[in-house]
C-alpha cells in the first residue's frame, strides 16, 4: 500500500466517522432555524455560518455527509449487484437471452427517464417522511442504473465464458453453476469494483437533480447534492467562500476513493 | 477401421466426425479413427488442420467455441451422440480427460493452484478434499512439481509455463481417466521439459493403462511416444498406421512432406529409436 | 404618488432641458434593449396571449383607451373621449382625427368597426374577443362619420373601458393588414430564438410637450433570454438596459453593486398563497377532509404562520405580509381595511384545542386521535417558494403539526390540482394582471374551474361560498363603481374570514433600470418598465454617432 493510499484511507475513515458522529460534533440540529441570524458569516456559534433560513451550515454539512455517504454506496452496491446479475446471466447464457437482455439494456438507457420518474413520483404517496423519500430516491437510483454496468459485465462474462480456463473447467467436468461461481465471478470482481466506485459520485450528484422532480431529499433533511445545488448560483459563492465547503468535502472524498480504489486495482 | 476387425477387440474410442464453425464450414470432413484400450494414438498435422477441433468434438464441447459437429462418437462401446449433458459431465474429466494446448491461459488467473486442483477433484469425487489431499500431493510429486503447501498457494502468474503444463497434466489424470486427450502438450515447453513430459505420458500409459490421444505437430515426439499415428490434412485423415509405417513408408504425399520438413539428425528410419 | 399627466410632462421637460444643458446625450434616437423570456407566439395583436406577444402588441398597437399604468386610471388615446349610455350597454367614442397608420393610411371609425368585426369573429378565437363576449347576443357597431362610433353590447358590462386597453385597432384598408399599426413602434425584424427588433413608427400621432414627435427612440430590441443570471450579467455589461423582474437575491446583489440602478416599486400584483384541498370527492381520508373543510383548522394554520419571517427570510425583506386576494398595488379594488392574519401560535393552538384537537408529546392529534400530518405540494425549482415551505414547516412543527414538503414538477402539480385532486395542501403564486374583479369571476364563483380549493361545484357547498357567488354576480352587473367596490370588499372580507386561500406574502416589484435610460420608472402593473415606451430615452453610443 502506498503512503498516498494510506493517507486516503485514513481520510475516508475520518470523513465517515465525523459524519456518523454528526450528532455529537454539532451541538444544534440540522433543521433548527435561527431566524434572527440568516446568512451569518462563520463565527464561534456557527463555524461555517448559516444558510438563508438561519440553519447551521456545519450541522447540515455533517448530516448531509451522513445521508450521502451511507446511501450512495448502498445504492451503488445495489446497482452493481443488479448489473452483475443481469450482465452475467446474459453473458453466460448467450444466444437469444444475451441478445434480448442487451437490447433491453439499450432500450433502458435510451428511455425518457424524466417521464418515467415523474410517473414513479405520481405513484408514491405524498406523505412520505424525508427519510423515506431519500431511501426511495437512492433505491430508484440503484435499481434504474443497472444497464450500463450490465453491458460491461456482460462483455466480461462473455469473454470469460469463452476463455481457455473456462473451457478446461468444462472439460474437467465442472458443473455449470460451479463454473460461474468459481471461475467466472472471481475474475469479474475488479470490473464490478470499478462499477461500484464510479457509481458513488454519480449517485451523490443525481440525488440533487432528482430533487427537481420531488423525488430527492425533502425539507428539512440536508444532503450533499442539496448543499451542492446552492453552488449553482455563481454570484453568491463569490461573496461567501464557505459555500464551497461541501464541494471541497466531496472532492476530497472522491479523490480518496480514487486512491484507495486504484490500490485495489493493482 | 481395419485394425479393429483384425484384433477383434472393442476399441476404447471410435469416432467418425464432421464439424464446422459458423464462418468456416468443413473444418472436419469424415474424420474416422479408433483408439484402442491402453494405446497411444498420435494425431499429427499442421496447425490449423483441425486437431483441437477433434479434441473438443470428442468431449462434445465444440459448442463452447461456437462450432457444431455431427457424426458418431463411441466410447467404451457407448454412443456419446445421445448422451445427455449430465452424462457427458460425468464422463468429462473422469473417463476422458484433457490436457489443453496453452498451459498458462488454461489456468484460472484468479484461483490458487491448490484451489484449481481441488476443483478438478471435487468435480467427480465424493471423498473429502482434505482426505484426498495427500494423494494429490503424491501425484504432484510424480509429475515433478513441488508438493509443498506453498506451491499450492501460488496463483498461476507465479509459476512457470512448464510447471503450469504439469499442473494441467496432474489435474487431467487426477481421476485416472481411461482416455487422456493431450492437445499439443509440449508446444510451450523447452526441449528438456518436453522430454520429461513425454516420459511422464509414457509412464502414465504404462502404469495406469491409460490410452492417450496425443495431438501434435511435432513428429519427433510422436515417433518417440506413440504406437500408432493418424495424419490429418485440412480436416481429413489422409493416412493412418503404426508409427513405423508412417515414418518408414509414408504413403501419402502430405505425410512425406511433413517428414521431409523434419530437421535431419540421423537417417529418417532411426528417428524413432533415437529416443 | 399619483401625478397629473400634465405635471409629469412638465417634469419631463425640465429633466430634458437639464440633461441637454449638462451636455449629456439623452435625446432623439438610440436603441433600447431588454430581454423577453420567449419568442412571441403570434404577431397578430388580436390573438396575443403569451407575455412576449403581449409585449409586441403593447409596443406596436394603438388602442382607444389605455389604463395609465401609473395612476391606474383610464386615459384617452385614439379616442379623444367616450361616453357610456343606455344603462351601460352602449359606449360612444369620439375619435382623434388626423391619425395615420404606420404605412400612411388614415385612421377612422371604419377601422374600429372592422377591428370589432374581426375580434368577434368566432373562427378567430381571439382571447380579447372572449373577454368582450360577456353573455349571449351580438356586439354591434355603428359608424356615425369618420370620427364617431358607437358600440352596443347585448348586456351591460361593468368596467368595460378596461377591455379596450387590450383591443389593438387594426386597419380596414391597409394592404399590410396587422403590420400597419398605430402604436409608437413597428415590427422591424424577428430572428427566432434570438431577438425581436422594433423600429420607430414615423407616423405615430403623439407629440411631447415641446411639440416633438414621439417616440424618442429609434428602435427597441427585445432579446430572447431565459436565464435570469445571464440577464443580470448582460445588464451590468450594458447590453440590456432594463430588467423587469429580478428575484430578491439578484436584486440585492445589484443594489450592492450599483445602488441607483436597482428599483423597488413596492408591492406588486404577485402574491404567494396556500390552500387546502376541500374537494368532496378527493382521494383523501375522511378525517383529513374534515380538517381541511373546517374554518377553524384553516385559520389556526394561518395564524401559526409567521408571515413577517416569510418576507424577511424567503424574500430578503422584498415582500409584505399579505392580507387578502387583492394586493395593495391594485389601488382601486383593494379592501384597505383588511390586515394579514396575526401570527399567534398559542391562539392557533387554543383554537384547535377548542375543536377537540390535542397536543400530546409534541404531536397534534385530532379528536379521533389521528396524527395531524399533511403534505404541502409545490412546484420544484422555485427557491423562494422552497424557503417558504421550509419556514412554514418549522412554524407548524411548533404547534405539533407535521408538514411534508413535496416539490413536484409543474405539469404533475397542475394535474393533481385540476384533475385528480390528489393533494392535501398546495403552495403557489398568483398574479392578478387585470385589476378588475370581473377578471376573477373564474376564481370566486363556486362553479368555476379555477375555484381552486373546490372547483366546479354544481351548487355552492357552503353558505359563505353561496354568498361570494351572489356578491360576485352582483358586482359584475352593477354599473355604479361604488356598489361594485362594496360588493367586492365584502368578498374580500369573507375570504379573509373563511380562509379558503391563506394569503402569505405580496412580493415587491423588483426591477433594474440602467442609468442610461431616462423616463423609465417601474410600476406594479404589467409591463412594469416599458409602460411608457414612447417617452423612453437612452444615452448610448448609437445615439451619439448618429
Ligand atoms: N471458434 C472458431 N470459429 C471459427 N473458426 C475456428 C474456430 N476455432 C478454430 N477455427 C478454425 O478451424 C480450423 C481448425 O482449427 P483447430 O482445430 O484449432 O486447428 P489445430 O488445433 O489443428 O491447430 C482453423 O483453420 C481455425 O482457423
Ligand atoms: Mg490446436
Amino acid at each position: 500500500m502506498t503512503t498516498a493510499a494510506k493517507v486516503a484511507g485514513v481520510l475516508l475513515l475520518v470523513v465517515t466517522a465525523t459524519s456518523l458522529a454528526a450528532g455529537l460534533l454539532s451541538p444544534v440540529s440540522y433543521e433548527t432555524q435561527f431566524r434572527e441570524s440568516p446568512n451569518a458569516p462563520p463565527c464561534r456559534q456557527f463555524p461555517l455560518g448559516t444558510d438563508e433560513l438561519g440553519r447551521d451550515r456545519l450541522a447540515r454539512l455533517l448530516y448531509g455527509s451522513r445521508v450521502s455517504l451511507l446511501l450512495a454506496p448502498a445504492a451503488a452496491g445495489l446497482s452493481v449487484a443488479l448489473s452483475a446479475l443481469i450482465g452475467i446471466t446474459a453473458g453466460y447464457a448467450g444466444g437469444w437471452v444475451e441478445r434480448a437482455t442487451m437490447a433491453a439494456a439499450d432500450l433502458f438507457v435510451s428511455l425518457p427517464w424524466l417521464f418515467l420518474l415523474l410517473t414513479v413520483r405520481a405513484l408514491l404517496p405524498l406523505n412520505v417522511t424525508p427519510w423515506a423519500s431519500i431511501l426511495i430516491t437512492f433505491l430508484l437510483l440503484g435499481v434504474l442504473s443497472w444497464a450500463p454496468g450490465a453491458r460491461v459485465i456482460r462483455a466480461g462474462a462473455s469473454a470469460l465464458k469463452r476463455s481457455e480456463f473456462a473451457l478446461l473447467a468444462r472439460a474437467s467436468g465442472c458443473p455449470k453453476p460451479r463454473l460461474l461461481w468459481k471461475h467466472i465471478l472471481p475474475n469479474l470482481r475488479p470490473l464490478m469494483a470499478a462499477q461500484f466506485w464510479i457509481a458513488i459520485p454519480v449517485f451523490i450528484l443525481s440525488e440533487a437533480n432528482l430533487g427537481m422532480l420531488g423525488l430527492g431529499i425533502a425539507e428539512p433533511l440536508p444532503s450533499w447534492g442539496g448543499l451542492l445545488a446552492e453552488l449553482q448560483d455563481p454570484g453568491r459563492v463569490g461573496g461567501n467562500p464557505v459555500l464551497l465547503a461541501p464541494a471541497v468535502l466531496l472532492t476530497v472524498f472522491l479523490s480518496c476513493l480514487q486512491f484507495v480504489f486504484s490500490k485495489e486495482d493493482q | 477401421m481395419s485394425e479393429t476387425a483384425m484384433n477383434g477387440l472393442t476399441p476404447l474410442l471410435s469416432v467418425s466426425l464432421n464439424a464446422s464453425y459458423p464462418n468456416r464450414p468443413h473444418v472436419l470432413e469424415d474424420v474416422r479413427f479408433d483408439v484402442q484400450q491402453g494405446e497411444i494414438l498420435a494425431l499429427v498435422g499442421q496447425s490449423g488442420c483441425g486437431k483441437s477441433t477433434i479434441a473438443l468434438c470428442i468431449l462434445k464441447l465444440l459448442g463452447v467455441k461456437g462450432g457444431s459437429a455431427s457424426g458418431a462418437i463411441k466410447f467404451q462401446g457407448r454412443d456419446l451422440e445421445w448422451a445427455s449433458e449430465r452424462e457427458m459431465r460425468a464422463i468429462r474429466g473422469r473417463q476422458i480427460a484433457m490436457v489443453p494446448q496453452s498451459p498458462l491461459s488454461s489456468l484460472n488467473p484468479a484461483l490458487r493452484i491448490g484451489a484449481q486442483l481441488k476443483e478438478a477433484w471435487r468435480a467427480h469425487a465424493e471423498e473429502e478434499w482434505e482426505a484426498a489431499k495427500p494423494r494429490v500431493l503424491q501425484l504432484l510429486e510424480s509429475v515433478d512439481l513441488p508438493c509443498d503447501e506453498g506451491f499450492l498457494r501460488r496463483v498461476p502468474s507465479q509459476i512457470s509455463v512448464g510447471q503450469a503444463q504439469r499442473v494441467l497434466i496432474a489435474m487431467a489424470v487426477i481421476h485416472r481417466p481411461r482416455l487422456l486427450i493431450a492437445d499439443e502438450p509440449t508446444s510451450a515447453l523447452d526441449l528438456i521439459t518436453q522430454r520429461e513430459v513425454l516420459d511422464l505420458f509414457a509412464r502414465l500409459n504404462r502404469e495406469l493403462n491409460m490410452a492417450i490421444l496425443y495431438i501434435s505437430h511435432d513428429l519427433l515426439s510422436v515417433a518417440a511416444l506413440c504406437h500408432r499415428a493418424a495424419v490429418l490434412e485440412r480436416g481429413r485423415i489422409v493416412e493412418c498406421g503404426t508409427a513405423e509405417q508412417i515414418f518408414e513408408r509414408p504413403a501419402h504425399p502430405y505425410t512425406r512432406r511433413l517428414i521431409d520438413a523434419l530437421p535431419r539428425v540421423g537417417q529418417p528410419s532411426g528417428v524413432g529409436q533415437s529416443f | 404618488m399619483s401625478f397629473q399627466a400634465t405635471s409629469i410632462r412638465a417634469t419631463r421637460r425640465a429633466v430634458l432641458v437639464a440633461a441637454l444643458c449638462l451636455g449629456a446625450c439623452f435625446g432623439q434616437g438610440g436603441e433600447l434593449r431588454f430581454s423577453i423570456r420567449s419568442d412571441p407566439k403570434t404577431f397578430d395583436p388580436l390573438l396575443a396571449e403569451d407575455d412576449a406577444s403581449e409585449t409586441v402588441r403593447y409596443l406596436t398597437g394603438g388602442t382607444l383607451i389605455r389604463i395609465d399604468r401609473r395612476t391606474q386610471k383610464f386615459i384617452p388615446e385614439l379616442a379623444e373621449s367616450w361616453q357610456i349610455t343606455a344603462g351601460g350597454t352602449k359606449i360612444a367614442f369620439k375619435l382623434r382625427q388626423g391619425v395615420l397608420f404606420s404605412d400612411g393610411t388614415p385612421f377612422s371609425a371604419d377601422d374600429v368597426a372592422h377591428t370589432f368585426r374581426r375580434v368577434m369573429d368566432p373562427n378567430l378565437h381571439s382571447p380579447v374577443g372572449d373577454s368582450f363576449r360577456g353573455g349571449p347576443g351580438e356586439i354591434k357597431t355603428e359608424v356615425q362619420g369618420p370620427a364617431r362610433i358607437t358600440v352596443t353590447f347585448p348586456a351591460a358590462l361593468a368596467g368595460v373601458e378596461r377591455l379596450f386597453d387590450q383591443l389593438t385597432i387594426v386597419s380596414s384598408r391597409s394592404p399590410k393588414k396587422e403590420l400597419a399599426t398605430l402604436g409608437p413602434f413597428v415590427l422591424g425584424e424577428h430572428k427566432p430564438g434570438s431577438y425581436v427588433l422594433f423600429r420607430r413608427n414615423p407616423n405615430y400621432w403623439k407629440k411631447d410637450a415641446a411639440g416633438r414627435r414621439l417616440p424618442y427612440l429609434d428602435s427597441v430590441r427585445a432579446d430572447i433570454q431565459q436565464n435570469l443570471d445571464l440577464e443580470l450579467l448582460r445588464f451590468k455589461r450594458g447590453e440590456v438596459q432594463l430588467i423587469d423582474t429580478l428575484d430578491p437575491e439578484l436584486f440585492d446583489r445589484l443594489s450592492a453593486d450599483s445602488p441607483g440602478e436597482a428599483k423597488n416599486a413596492g408591492a406588486s400584483l404577485e402574491s404567494e398563497m396556500l390552500w387546502f384541498n376541500q374537494v368532496a370527492a378527493a382521494p383523501l381520508p375522511a378525517y383529513k377532509k374534515a380538517w381541511f373543510r373546517s374554518k377553524d383548522f384553516r385559520r389556526a394554520v394561518s395564524s401559526a404562520i409567521n408571515r413577517g419571517d416569510l418576507c424577511r427570510l424567503a424574500y430578503k425583506g422584498h415582500a409584505d405580509p399579505a392580507a387578502g386576494p387583492i394586493s395593495g398595488a391594485n389601488r382601486l379594488w383593494v379592501n384597505a381595511k383588511l390586515t394579514p392574519h396575526v401570527f399567534e401560535p398559542q391562539a392557533a393552538l387554543a383554537r384547535l384545542q377548542r375543536g377537540g384537537f390535542r397536543l400530546e408529546a409534541g404531536t397534534l392529534r385530532d379528536p379521533q386521535g389521528n396524527v395531524v400530518e399533511f403534505s404541502l405540494a409545490t412546484n420544484s425549482g422555485n427557491k423562494s417558494r422552497a424557503r417558504i415551505a421550509a419556514l412554514i414547516q418549522q412554524d407548524l412543527a411548533k404547534i405539533g403539526i407535521r408538514l411534508n414538503v413535496v416539490p413536484l414538477d409543474f405539469p404533475s402539480l397542475i394535474e393533481r390540482m385540476t384533475r385528480t385532486y390528489d393533494y392535501e395542501a398546495c403552495l403557489l403564486g398568483l398574479v392578478n394582471v387585470d385589476l378588475d374583479p370581473n377578471s376573477q369571476m373564474n376564481v370566486w364563483l363556486s362553479s368555476a374551474g379555477n375555484h381552486q380549493w373546490n372547483p366546479k361545484q354544481k351548487t355552492p357547498e357552503t353558505p359563505w361560498e353561496a354568498e361570494i357567488d351572489r356578491l360576485m354576480l352582483a358586482q359584475s352587473s352593477a354599473l355604479d363603481p361604488k356598489k361594485r367596490k362594496a360588493a367586492f370588499d365584502r368578498v374580500q372580507e369573507i375570504v379573509w374570514e373563511e380562509a379558503p386561500f391563506l394569503y402569505l406574502v405580496n412580493k415587491h416589484a423588483l426591477a433594474a433600470v440602467s442609468r442610461s435610460v431616462l423616463n423609465a420608472s417601474p410600476v406594479a402593473l404589467w409591463p412594469r418598465l416599458y409602460w411608457n415606451p414612447e417617452y423612453l430615452q437612452v444615452a448610448n453610443q448609437m445615439a451619439r454617432t448618429r
